[in-house]
């Protein structure tokens, strides 16, 4: 059966995904081993999850996708940020960084 | 931007599916081989980086199941997948798709069949802009006994200039025109309008133009429109109609206008308009009825309430305004009624259609319990298939969804038959002689609210009867697998949902057979009751002498004298005789007495009778009784002492023992006493149900006759004898129509054509429930029977009598039954107080009925449950051991 990952938003799925493919392409484990790496194994994306959210986002215009040949010489199929993925990158960054802000400063007080 | 890219990806998705998928399984497969390398990498050995990234997948078709999930047109796909599932599933088991295309049909049918009547003649508004505004206007006096009070002339001035909330107001009466030259003399059904009426309704001439004001005025009315219906049929729709003369009463009108089809104001029956001639001078004939159109956002009380007061303040200056010659005094009630002419029209169809709604939303329900419980058993074979689909990926909410499609396709199916069964129910309609006194019955049609109102049925059925069984299979695909043998811990589940609904479905049946009883003992106990004359073989018709051809009493009482003198002396005739009014055929007509010796006190009010205008004979004819003193004889003339007979009611209110002759009487308007000579038993007037008003006769020799109804009662046969009757009064006057012209029994027949209509319907529908919930409880004892099959066999191996197999069998249904009896007889007890109004002498929680509808639900469970209990008997011991 399937397992989503709890406490992870789609949103924030999205948004690491995004961030993951900003610096080129990748495939889809790729992709599920660099966002393990930039949040320092936080987050381990299950294909359960990871592969839906390429998907959509694909569909929504964000990323592109072709298939090439990976490290071992097998056939796989690479992401790309479009650059509307890109503007969405940015504005996603922005309202976390202000949203972590608000709530930061709210646990804060007394 | 994302809109137009999610367009795009919705077209490539649904054109290049097979690309799609062996993309996407590609990638799925690329990522776990990119796995496994990268564990070989980390050291471990390829079985067990295998073993070790396929848990870390987490299942490749899950995967796959959840990428389809969020791809676009996902949704219609699944939808046109599961439809043609589901199509297949019918398709392969025709029997079970036949009877719930049946069942479904006939429920969903017979729903819209009655909503499509309670729209036409409830809901719908009517042909007339902003009907809501009209409004009818009368008087009441209830301490005179004048609940309905028609309007004089110089009423209707007097609201017309004084009132604050119409906007315009007309009034109008419907008086008949004897129609003359060319063929025939011909009866016409007329109304007399002011010249407002038509703007009131809304509605204009389709031909020529409506009346002038200047055409309402006394002498200057000689003009008239005709119904659409009257031009086509008495004048072939001549074009060249306007212009053209009617003589009507022996008057020439001339037409200048024709109505649109389907105009028919005050009733169907009216084909021609003409102006009232209006003279706010006249303050006796409270014949019209006033209509009017509110001033928006003025409320009808408001409009009472203004109006009585005008009626008030005019009787204290004028008494004579509101037919009196002192002014009422303090609290005396007498007001103006105001009601929405909506309420008027449907008048009392709305109780017995409500009811009818009702009952056969009961019936849909029962119908959708069955169609469950077949489902639900179904269920318990597709465990297998269930599993499989979760294997293969589906989420739960997936195989709910795809369940939900089965269900909503087999209630379309039965829909669409259920619509195709209205659609002829309601073209039969009007055609029925029954129901033509039903209000509005011509507007009753399968319009687009009608299907909306199905399609809304449809979908609340398919969600009714497939939720459960849905939510069931789900369950089973969970629990069990795919083990095998899994029919025995799905049965047990499965047959309490089928018992509670069996149950169910008999406390509907128990509420519908009780309306239907209600309703039958009390139209059994309207149709014995006496109406106090006898109307077997007696033929009624009426004629009407127009006032400009017989200007004076001795004219129409010489014609009557001769009419009945021949008519008494043709073949076949026991008795004949003339009465102004026929009970049961044309309502009443009420008047204030003065009783000699019990004079009202200045000021006071004069009770109220029934007053009618006979010959004698009338009382022999009708078979009325005459209980004391003589008949009318031939002595009593115009010269002679005024004399007059009364009802028992009106004597035994006045002397005791209601010995009334040599007593005077007179009516409150005339200062004429009369001599009371006879009395006659009490009469009932225009329905079975009515108590009998007091009646006052008086000889048609001593007032001037106008509109009589001819009566004969005949010695059998009477075809022949309408003929010869025509021919005598045609030979007395070749002018003069004779029409109307039925046996008595038909007339008294006729009030009661609602009540047979209702019954007839509630009736077939509670049969129609019965008939559904026995097949129910067949198909779920059969099913427990089979389900206990091996129960049963290792009992009659071991020595078990079949009959007492049978009756356990029995008693497993039975118990169901009762139970459904007992809450059926708690609802139905709460339910019938909404049938009071119906009943006639019988109780809402009438004894007998709710003691004999079980008795019949039980004998009909029984012998539902009668095969399968014999059934339990026949197992073979042997096949039961070997299969466990």
């Amino acid at each position: 059966m399937k397992e989503k990952k709890t406490g992870l938003l789609q949103g924030t799925l999205d948004l690491l995904v995004l961030k993951a493919l900003a610096l080129g392409p990748l495939h889809g484990l790729g992709v599920s081993r660099r966002i393990e790496q930039i949040t320092d194994g936080t987050f381990k994306v299950k294909p359960g999850s990871l592969f839906p959210a390429l998907h959509r986002m694909e569909q929504s215009g964000w990323l592109t996708s072709v298939w090439g040949e990976s490290e071992n010489n097998r056939r796989a199929k690479y992401y790309r940020l479009t650059k509307a993925g890109q503007r969405q990158l940015e504005a996603a960054t922005e309202d976390w960084q202000r949203i972590a802000l608000a709530i930061g400063s709210a646990l804060q007080t007394t | 931007m994302p809109l137009l890219s999610r367009l795009s990806s919705l077209l490539r998705n649904l054109v290049q599916k097979a690309k799609r998928e062996q993309e996407l399984a590609e990638e799925i497969d690329a990522y776990l081989e990119m796995l496994i390398d990268l564990k070989i990498e980390e050291g471990l050995n390829p079985a067990e980086a295998r073993r070790l990234a396929l848990i870390e997948l987490g299942g490749r078709e899950q995967v796959k199941e959840s990428v389809r999930d969020v791809r676009i047109g996902h949704h219609i796909e699944t939808l046109l997948q599961d439809l043609r599932y589901g199509l297949r599933m019918l398709r392969r088991n025709p029997g079970f798709t036949a009877i719930s295309m049946l069942t479904l049909g006939l429920g969903i049918g017979a729903n819209a069949a009655i909503f499509s009547v309670v729209y036409g003649v409830l809901l719908q508004p009517l042909p007339y802009p902003e009907d809501d505004r009209l409004v009818i206007l009368m008087q009441a006096y209830p301490q005179k006994g004048l609940n309905r009070w028609g309007i004089s002339q110089a009423n209707l001035a007097l609201y017309r200039d004084h009132n604050q909330v119409f906007e315009k107001i007309a009034a109008y009466n419907s008086p008949g025109f004897n129609l003359t030259g060319g063929h025939n003399p011909e009866r016409l059904q007329g109304s007399a309008v002011t010249a407002d009426f038509f703007d009131v309704l809304g509605v204009q001439p389709r031909l020529g133009r409506a009346f002038r004001p200047e055409e309402d005025a006394p002498g200057k009315n000689r003009v008239c429109i005709l119904s659409y219906g009257l031009w086509q049929r008495r004048f072939g729709g001549d074009p060249q109609i306007l212009g053209q003369s009617l003589v009507l009463d022996n008057v020439p009108c001339e037409v200048v206008g024709v109505m649109p089809p389907g105009f028919a104001y005050p009733n169907r029956n009216v084909e021609l308009w003409l102006p009232l001639g209006l003279n706010p001078q006249r303050t006796f004939g409270y014949t019209h009825t006033g209509i009017a159109r509110l001033k928006p956002g003025v409320a009808v009380s408001e409009a009472e309430a203004d109006t009585t007061n005008i009626f008030w303040n005019a009787a204290q200056e004028n008494p004579v305004i509101a037919g009196a010659t002192v002014p009422p005094p303090m609290g005396a009630d007498m007001k103006t009624i105001v009601r929405p002419l909506r309420d008027v029209v449907i008048g009392d169809t709305k109780t017995p259609l409500l009811v009818l709604l009702g009952a056969v939303g009961l019936v849909l329900l029962i119908a959708c319990a069955n169609v469950a419980n077949m489902l639900v058993a179904r269920a318990a074979y597709r465990t297998r298939e269930m599993a499989l689909r979760f294997a293969l990926g589906a989420t739960p909410g997936r195989v709910v969804r795809q369940l939900l499609t089965e269900s909503l396709l087999l209630a379309v199916i039965g829909g669409g038959t259920g619509v195709v069964l209205a659609w002829f129910a309601v073209r039969l309609l009007p055609r029925l002689p029954a129901l033509e006194r039903v209000p509005r019955i011509g507007e009753v049609s399968i319009n687009p609210t009608v299907l909306a109102f199905i399609a809304g049925l449809v979908v609340l059925t398919g969600v009714l009867f497939g939720l459960a069984p849905a939510l069931r299979s789900y369950r089973l695909g969970l629990e069990t697998g795919m083990r095998e043998g899994v029919r025995g811990s799905a049965s047990l589940a499965s047959s309490r949902l089928n018992r509670s609904l069996i149950a169910a479905q008999f406390a509907l049946c128990m509420v519908l057979l009780v309306g239907a009883g209600l309703l039958l003992k009390s139209f059994q106990r309207l149709l014995s009751t006496n109406p106090g004359f006898k109307s077997e073989n007696v033929l009624s018709m009426r004629l009407a002498l127009p006032n400009t051809k017989y200007t004076n009493a001795d004219q129409s009482v010489q014609f009557f004298d001769s009419l009945l003198e021949r008519v008494r002396g043709l073949p076949g005739v026991q008795s004949a005789a003339v009465t102004s009014l026929l009970p049961f055929t044309d309502g009443r007509e009420s008047d204030g007495f003065v009783v000699e010796g019990h004079e009202p006190t200045s000021g006071g009010l004069a009770p109220n009778a029934q007053r009618r205008v006979v010959s004698l004979g009338y009382f022999q004819t009708l078979g009325v009784p005459l209980l004391r003193g003589r008949d009318f004889l031939p002595r009593d003339r115009g010269y002679s002492t005024r004399v007059a007979i009364v009802d028992e009611t009106l004597a035994h209110r006045y002397w005791t023992d209601g010995d009334a002759i040599g007593k005077r009487i007179r009516y409150a308007w005339s200062e004429e006493w009369m001599t009371i000579v006879g009395v006659s038993a009490g009469v009932k007037n225009s329905n079975l149900r009515e108590t009998i008003d007091p009646h006052l006769y008086y000889p048609y020799t001593q007032t001037q006759p106008r509109q009589m109804n001819l009566t004969v009662r005949t010695l059998g046969e009477y075809t022949a004898l309408i003929a010869s009757i025509r021919s005598e009064v045609l030979a007395l006057d070749g002018d003069l129509p004779v029409w109307g012209v039925q046996p008595l029994s038909d007339a008294v027949d006729r009030t009661l054509n609602h009540q047979r209509v209702t019954n007839t319907l509630l009736t077939a529908f509670a049969l129609l429930a019965v008939l559904l919930a026995a097949v129910g409880i067949y198909g779920v004892m059969s099913l427990y029977v089979s389900n206990r099959a091996n129960e049963f066999g290792i009992r009659l191996a071991l020595g078990a009598r079949p009959t007492v197999l049978m009756r356990s069998v029995l008693k497993q249904g039975l118990t169901l039954t009762l139970a459904g009896i007992l809450a059926g007889t708690a609802i139905a007890a709460a339910l019938t107080q909404t049938l009071a109004a119906l009943l006639f002498e019988v109780s809402a929680t009438d004894p007998t009925t709710f003691f004999s509808v079980p008795l019949l639900l039980v004998l009909v469970a029984s012998l539902a449950c009668y095969i399968p209990a014999r059934r339990a008997t026949r197992v073979d011991p042997l096949v039961a051991l070997r299969y466990e």
